[in-house]
């Protein structure tokens, strides 16, 4: 096993910047998901940890080896493809076989740790077909068993559950995070999926525009986003952002005030999640009139408008409100901890909780 | 007003006889003649009531045995050469993006527009200076010249059809470039390759113009037919010429004709 080291990645691709300085720390038997959206770099990342990708700039270290200049095959790597990438000319058993044949791997061992992963991945019964005979989840499977079977330090997965379907996704999900404990593998795992990001990862990067934006655990990307990006990014609805000023301590927002915020003056955006949102309670009230119910059932999601202040704020709310009506008065609260305060040129987070 | 449908089925119908009997009818009639003796072909009969091997026995004298032999073994040199420098060109062309890569595709193409029989003249002078005139080595290296261009384009494209990813998995999966080659590619490409092979062996087989102006004494088929068979008189002979011709070409559409439609599908992913 090995931590990766990605220090000032940089790629270009002609006159497009992939990647501007990416630092990144993998721990040893790590899982960590790179999260973001679509064209932000993901791949570009995992593909220059792989070596199939050189950087312009910047060095990939393995567990204090340097590997930026070594070809994939020196790695140590195995990768499961967004696309599968089986071979199609060999059936299953070979498919899963062929990383042990090309390093060599006596026969009977072969066969024995084939059979382990063909276990591991309950794919037994499919060993003597070919890729093409075979349904999108189990081309996953037989991807992934692949990946495992030359027990690589490092595994890399590039959105490998996204030509699942719903159900599928979320069964997998979990397996693949339970097969990481399991083999103890440092893994990369690319999503634009974050709940995906959250279940699977130790840790998650939250990257955009070739930069990583913040490196975390799940708690903490979503209880101290580092800027506006990460904080709207992560949650769904996205957290509410609103215009503020603090001055002296005060800070006034959505036609209201709050004491004692202490350590930043000036304009401001201040940030609050949907789901923070209580009706008539909390540390901060202000009046608002429901715009908009989107019933979910289980939850609504209630668009407020904002008397005077101009500003929209989202609310989700437990499914008992489900009654409230378009045109209703109510009074909205958040309590002092759920407040974030974010600088509004350059986006990044000044204070979780006031 | 509707057509009933009958009538339009009747119509295809028709429409596809004629275009089969197009093809067949010649070919019916050249193999027949081929085995017809003389003297049922210059008597009223239409069909002959006995077959005879005398006039493929009779070019044999006239030295189509070794004209055969040549011509397979031009046409099987012709494909290892163009193959040797066309296959690496191939995939270049769909795997790497280097500057002039547009150019260098349009210019195989035109490198088509020349006639062949303009080349092959002035490709005698050289061929002299050379000491490669009359000898299969030339023709063979002048038809690799010819098969070239489409052996670069269509490998090209048969590459191309086969996704980068696949071969990115041998690489992670601890194959170096070489050995992706070799142990993914060429696999999958293998169907599509066999037909080419195929036909390029036939371009090379039906080649006559080089042929005949490259070569004095070492005919290929094609040439030595037109230089002697055509010039006898006795029409069946001419007959079992265009036979011995037309076989390979028969032989080869029945063998290939699974892996020649597999070779344009590649070629058109
Ligand atoms: N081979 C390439 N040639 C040119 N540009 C490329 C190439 N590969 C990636 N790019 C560009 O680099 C940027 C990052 O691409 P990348 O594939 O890493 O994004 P991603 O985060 O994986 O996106 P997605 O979620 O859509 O897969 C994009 O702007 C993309 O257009
Ligand atoms: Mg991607």
């Amino acid at each position: 096993m090995a931590s990766i080291m990605l220090e000032g990645i940089v790629k270009r691709f002609g006159k497009t910047v992939a990647l501007r300085g990416v630092n990144l720390e993998v721990r040893d038997g790590e899982a960590m998901v790179l999260l973001g959206p679509s064209g932000c770099g993901k791949t570009t990342t995992l593909r220059i940890v792989a070596g199939l990708e050189r950087p312009d700039e910047g060095r990939v270290v393995f567990g204090g080896r340097d590997v930026t200049n070594l070809p994939p095959k020196d790695r140590n790597v195995a990768m499961v493809f967004q696309s599968y990438a089986l071979w199609p000319h060999m059936r299953v058993f070979d498919n899963i076989a062929f990383p042990l044949k090309i390093r060599k791997v006596e026969s009977s061992e072969v066969r024995r740790r084939v059979r382990w992963a063909a276990e591991l991945l309950e794919i037994e019964h499919l060993l003597d077909r070919y890729p093409h005979q075979l349904s999108g989840g189990q081309q996953q499977r037989v991807a992934v068993a692949r990946a495992i079977v030359t027990e690589p330090e490092v595994l890399l997965m590039d959105e490998p559950l996204s030509n699942l379907d719903a159900i599928l996704r979320v069964k997998m999900r979990s397996e693949i995070k339970k097969l990481q404990r399991r083999l103890g593998v440092t893994m990369v795992y690319v999503t634009h999926d974050q709940v995906e990001a959250m279940v699977i990862g130790d840790r998650v990067a939250v990257m955009n525009y070739g930069e990583v934006q913040q490196v975390g655990s799940p708690q903490e990307i979503y209880n101290e986003p580092a800027n506006t990006f990460v904080a709207t990014f992560i949650g769904s609805p996205q957290m509410n952002i609103v215009k503020g000023v603090i001055s002296g301590g005060l800070l006034s927002l959505l036609g209201t005030q709050i004491e004692g915020v202490e350590g930043v003056e000036g304009e401001v955006l201040v940030g609050f999640r949907p789901e923070r949102i209580v009706i008539g309670d909390g540390d901060l009230k202000f009046p608002a009139i429901v715009d908009f119910v989107e019933d979910l059932g289980s939850d609504v999601i209630v668009h407020l408008s904002v008397e005077g202040a101009g500003e929209l704020v989202i609310a989700k709310l437990r499914g008992a409100h489900a009654s409230l009506k378009p045109g209703e008065k109510v009074l909205a609260g958040v309590m002092r901890s759920d407040i974030h305060i974010f600088d509004p040129k350059t986006g990044r987070a000044l204070k979780h909780g006031v | 007003m509707r057509v009933p449908s009958w009538a339009g089925e009747l119509a295809r119908y028709a429409f596809l006889s004629l275009l089969v009997a197009w093809v067949l009818v010649p070919l019916a009639i050249a193999t027949i003649y081929a085995f017809t003796p003389l003297e049922v072909y210059y008597s009223d009969a239409i069909l002959p009531n006995s077959l005879t091997a005398e006039h493929l026995r009779t070019l044999w004298v006239l030295g189509a045995g070794e004209a055969f032999v040549r011509s397979v073994f031009v046409g099987v040199l012709t494909v290892f050469l163009s193959f040797l420098i066309g296959l690496p060109g191939g995939y270049a062309l769909s795997r790497y993006v280097f500057p002039g890569r547009d150019a260098i595709k349009l210019g195989i193409i035109a490198t088509r527009m020349f006639p062949i029989i303009v080349i092959s003249v002035s490709l005698l002078k050289t061929f002299f200076a050379l000491g490669l005139n009359d000898t299969l080595i030339g023709l063979a290296l002048a038809h690799t010249a010819m098969a070239l261009p489409f052996v670069v384009l269509i490998t090209g494209s048969i590459f191309g059809g086969i996704p980068r990813d696949v071969e990115e998995a041998g690489l992670v999966f601890g194959l170096s470039s070489i050995g992706v080659f070799l142990r993914v590619t060429l696999p999958l490409a293998a169907p599509g390759l066999a037909a080419a092979g195929l036909f390029t062996f036939l371009l090379s087989w039906n080649e006559v113009f080089m042929a005949s102006v490259l070569t004095l004494t070492n005919r290929t088929l094609p040439a030595f037919i037109l230089v002697s068979a055509f010039a006898t008189p006795t029409e069946p002979i001419r007959f079992a010429a265009a036979f011995l011709m037309i076989l390979p070409a028969l032989l080869f559409m029945l063998f290939a004709r699974r892996y020649l439609v597999t070779m344009w599908a590649m070629a058109a992913r």
